[in-house]
């Protein structure tokens, strides 16, 4: 039998723990228990063997920590290879008559993928892919990935897993105390990402004893249309005479998964210091119980690193300003990768409300791919809320939807066929929600009727692809009605019978209803309520429109689905417009002299306030003027105090950060009127290739972008290959190259090396922890800079000799 | 040779925000930098779990040999730091990974809170080891010695290696140990504590 039959109609076996089992029996410290396979067949088959003849149906090859990183190719090949032998001898032995098979166990890498680690997630995805295909090779008959503690390294191995073979996969997570995952998960995330990419089973082990598990598991049950796991510890360790023992007994441990098997668990096993003894335990205690049906949830949600988003009876609001479209500014930091525009519109936007970002980064002379793939690497390092990958370029989509941490929006398909051929397989593999627009080869049609057509026709062909009607969300296309008048009554008509006929979620970009009218936010706003009263499940909106927002909460009130309407109460004061306050305790520093309220604004660090002074100076002033009279000298009054040591690196940063705010506003005034400010000379920055630190390199970057120069950052970890070209591509005068660990300095030995030989008109400043100003010349460079403020009195006086 | 490594979660006391401004490189209290403080230690408190695995070993030191069964260790340093014990616990110390979520995300968005969300993260996992080192004295009802890491001293920062593999600190408390020897979440703490009578 196929495990994936004998997984339909019954309550399925796992076994227990093995690490434990071989401490006893002599494995010493620090030696990794799969080389056991090779040196001790006959103790692994033993202890398989128990665990088969104690009624366990599947029992996991002893390849836990069988991966690339531990083993060479050619020792994972052999380890692997007996491994699959002693289990199978080990059924042959066995003298129980029940279904039995034997897994592939993956468990954890052992490193931490980036960027809270230092491994690259297509990396892992490759180590992972070794081991499968071995698992394969040797005769795996499921695949079960266990003892996660990280969504993205999960995500790694079920790609993995998908991409080399056909097997069903089991995927179980650790989960603290807390009910999450060490990197922040709950199990409502993890469930959405993990259904969304065709894992079988799904669970939560180790960690924890059955009473610790049991709300975690509940909340699998109530979350997951696929069976539920449960693979508890024997509750937690305790030292008794030199002995390691757990406080859960084999019968404690039996009824408390009794009970969960009879909540709905489908598939359980144990982990830490569980034995034979225990697996015997259940499988006596739940004999004859019927396994429970499992039931499709339909929920229709997204996910993000730590949590799902659900659509449902409140509305769901998708920010909608990561987009290029008609903002000169965006164009411009897209033109310029100025990656950090794109994250403070995300972190901002989150601070607004929404539950969802929505991130287009398409412009016609920029590598979409590419700046897709860092924008939503470096999203989903700032912010904890779902994406919506919203591009055309269907490898685009693949990239964004292969390294997102959760379970995507997908922005979007429409009833063209060869659209529909394209983007469906990626919802298929990697899991995602798609919005589906009702249009298709002769363009947007003009009645509701037959843009239900569409939609129907899009429901079929999903179907064919596997796709579930809940994966997918209708936008039945605001059109302008300034244009034509009755363009809003049919997509809300559209939308209505989408709602109501076909029972799937709608979503609309509402902006697009007022074109061409003046005050725009207001017909933006009562448009909304229409749609949300028509049943409108989601909107891609501007979270920073006053008039959005109030529709958004009012209509939460008035459908009782802000309780005692706290929210609105919390959000009403933003509703009106007020005036920028002046605190009294900045009034009272008259004995501090500051030449205007900016200069003081910024020495001070205020960001906020430093924005809203840019923005009035702006009314009367050139932007320049500003910066020159008032920005400048704020900057060089901290500076100085820092060179003195009277003022301290964070704030330092603070100013830096509040003239950074400034230096937004003035860019984006210049950029409306089509000029831009000429900057004081090109510098390259980089953490060397090795070194993950980049905190220095990044203050370095901020206190240069403040005095006028365009940094060319080229983040961490960076190859000498890539300084020089982008050197040479840039024509920089200047390189800055940070390393904060010894074992790294020789790679900016390398570096400062490869750039005196192919381009030698530039300067080389280094700094970092490590550096000294005699080691720094020590290995070539021009100068070593212990700070940031050093490193820009040193490029000015390199800009100004060749300017000389 | 088997030993039993024990987890535990602590809570941990108040933070200190003089320290914190300390490991921050502040010498004085400014006001603008302490209101961002406060600011961000409310935000860092909602990401902080205090865990820590540890295993109590017999140790025999022979002049600059410490003899801990499981393994041998060449330090006179260390030999030193034991010296008149007979029992140590090794330890590895974390304050999790949510507040490398918090570093990670203000270095791109602003350094200046980066900055002290890596200070809170030092005063808090010394902290932790503080709170450690105290719960371990009064259980045991012995003095303990300071404590002493992996690449203080003589003692070499590779046995960090083997402190990982006897401790299991991913499976028990999360804690990686990459090429280079460094943890991940970057606030963890491993370190030897001797016991004396």
């Amino acid at each position: 039998m196929k495990f994936s039959n004998f997984l339909k109609d019954n309550i399925v076996y796992l076994d227990g723990g093995m690490g434990t089992l071989l401490q006893e029996k002599g494995l010493p410290v620090g030696e990794l228990p799969e080389r056991w396979n090779l040196t001790h067949a006959d103790v692994i088959t033993d202890i398989h063997s128990e665990y088969f003849d104690a009624g366990s149906n599947v029992v996991s090859a002893n390849t836990f920590g069988a991966n690339g990183l531990k083993f060479s190719d050619d020792e994972l090949d052999e380890i692997i290879s007996s491994a699959f032998e002693n289990a199978k001898k080990a059924r042959e032995l066995s003298v129980s008559d029940k279904e039995k098979f034997v897994a592939l166990d993956i468990g954890p890498l052992g490193r931490l993928l980036k960027p809270l680690g230092d491994l690259d997630f297509e990396d892992a995805v490759s180590l992972f892919a070794k081991t499968v295909k071995l698992g394969v090779k040797y005769g795996a008959e499921l695949i079960i990935i266990e003892t996660m503690n990280d969504s993205y390294e999960t995500k790694a191995a079920v790609l993995a897993a998908k991409e080399n073979s056909d097997l069903p996969i089991i995927v179980s997570n650790v989960y603290g105390t807390d009910g999450k995952l060490m990197t922040g998960a709950d199990p409502a995330a993890m469930v959405a990402l993990l259904e969304g990419m065709g894992v079988d089973v799904i669970g939560a082990n180790c960690s924890l004893g059955p009473k610790q598990l049991k709300p975690i598991v509940k909340e699998i049950l109530a979350n997951a249309s696929v069976p539920t796991l449960l693979m508890p510890n024997a509750g937690l360790p305790k030292s008794v005479d030199c002995r390691t023992v757990f406080d859960v007994t084999a019968d404690e441990f039996a009824d408390e998964v009794f009970e969960l098997i009879k909540a709905g668990v489908r598939v359980v096993g144990g982990c830490c210091g569980t034995t034979p003894d225990y697996i015997r335990a259940v499988c006596e205690k739940a004999n004859g119980l019927t396994p429970a049906q499992i039931e499709p949830k339909n929920i229709t949600a997204v996910s993000s690193y730590t949590h799902a988003v659900k659509f449902g009876s409140s509305p769901i609001l998708i920010g909608e300003r990561i987009n290029p479209t008609g903002k000169k500014r965006f164009k411009q930091a897209l033109v310029e990768r100025d990656i950090n525009y794109i994250l403070t519109e995300g972190v901002n936007q989150q601070e607004k409300g929404v539950h969802i970002l929505d991130v287009n980064v398409g412009l016609p002379d920029i590598d979409e791919k590419e700046m897709l793939k860092t924008a939503v690497t470096e999203l989903q390092a700032v912010t904890d809320l779902p994406l919506q990958i919203d591009t055309s370029d269907i490898s685009a989509m693949e990239t964004a939807l292969r390294l997102y941490n959760g379970k995507a929006m997908i922005n979007s398909v429409n009833g063209k066929e060869d659209v529909m051929a394209a983007v469906f397989p990626l919802v298929k593999k990697y899991g995602g929600l798609v919005v589906a627009l009702t249009l298709d080869e002769n363009g947007i049609p003009k009645t509701a009727e037959d843009r239900v057509k569409i939609a129907e026709k899009i429901l079929n062909t999903a179907e064919k692809y596997g796709i579930d009607k809940k994966d997918i969300i209708f936008d039945t296309l605001a059109m302008t009605v300034s244009a034509d008048n009755f363009a809003a009554v049919e997509t809300l008509d559209a939308l209505k019978r989408i709602n109501h006929d076909l029972g799937c979620h709608t979503s609309l970009g509402i902006s697009n209803v007022s074109f061409g009218l003046p005050n725009r936010d207001v017909v933006n706003g009562v448009f909304f309520a229409l749609a949300l009263e028509n049943g409108l499940s989601a909107a891609i909106m501007n979270p920073y429109s006053p008039d959005m927002m109030k529709t958004y909460y009012s209509y939460r009130v008035l459908h009782g689905i802000d309780v005692n309407c706290t929210d609105y109460i919390s959000a009403a004061d933003s509703f009106t417009v007020q005036a920028a306050p002046l605190a009294a305790t900045e009034k009272a520093e008259s004995n501090e002299k500051y030449r205007s309220e900016l200069e003081k604004s910024i020495v001070k660090g205020f960001r906020e306030r430093s924005r809203e002074l840019t923005d009035e100076l702006l009314k009367t002033e050139n932007p320049l003027q500003i910066v020159e009279n008032e920005i400048i000298p704020a900057l060089n009054r901290v500076g100085e105090g820092f060179e003195k040591k009277m003022v301290y690196l964070p704030q330092l940063l603070m100013s830096a950060e509040a003239a950074q705010s400034a230096f937004e506003r003035i860019k984006c005034a210049m950029a409306s009127s089509g000029n831009a400010a000429e900057p004081k000379g090109v510098f390259v920055i980089a953490t060397v290739k090795g070194d993950i630190h980049d905190i220095g390199k990044n203050i370095v970057k901020l206190i240069l972008e403040n005095y006028g120069f365009l940094v060319i950052d080229l983040g961490k970890d960076v190859p000498p290959k890539t300084v020089v070209e982008a050197v040479i591509s840039n024509n920089a005068r200047l390189v800055g190259l940070s390393a904060l660990m010894t074992t790294t300095v020789s790679s900016m030995e390398e570096t400062i090396l490869e750039l005196r030989k192919k381009a030698p008109f530039c300067k080389i400043v280094v700094g970092g922890a490590v550096l000294t100003e005699e080691y720094a010349a020590k290995i070539g460079a021009d100068k070593y800079a212990k700070d940031a403020m050093e490193t820009v009195r040193y490029a000015e006086s390199v800009m100004a000799q060749i300017t000389e | 040779m088997s030993c039993t490594v024990l987890i535990k979660c602590l809570d941990c006391p108040p933070v200190s925000n003089k320290e914190i401004l300390r490991y921050a490189g502040c010498k004085d209290d400014n006001n603008e930098v302490s209101t961002l403080l406060c600011e961000c230690i409310s935000e860092a408190e909602k990401c902080l779990s205090y865990r820590v695995c540890y295993c109590k070993l017999v140790v025999k030191i022979d002049r600059n040999i410490c003899d801990f069964g499981v393994f041998k260790v060449e330090s006179s340093d260390l030999a030193k730091n034991l010296s008149g014990c007979s029992e140590a616990i090794v330890f590895c110390a974390t304050v999790g990974a949510m507040l490398d979520r918090l570093i990670v995300k203000y270095e791109r968005i602003s350094p200046s809170k980066a900055v002290l969300f890596q200070a809170i993260g030092t005063e808090r996992v010394e902290a932790v080891c503080d709170t450690f080192c105290e719960v371990i004295s009064a259980e045991t009802g012995k003095k303990v010695k300071p404590r002493f890491s992996a690449g203080y001293g003589d003692l070499p920062l590779e046995l960090q290696g083997e402190i990982f593999a006897l401790l299991s600190c991913e499976k028990n408390i999360g804690v990686v140990l990459n090429d280079s020897f460094f943890m991940s979440p970057s606030k963890s703490v491993t370190a030897f504590l001797g016991l004396c009578d």
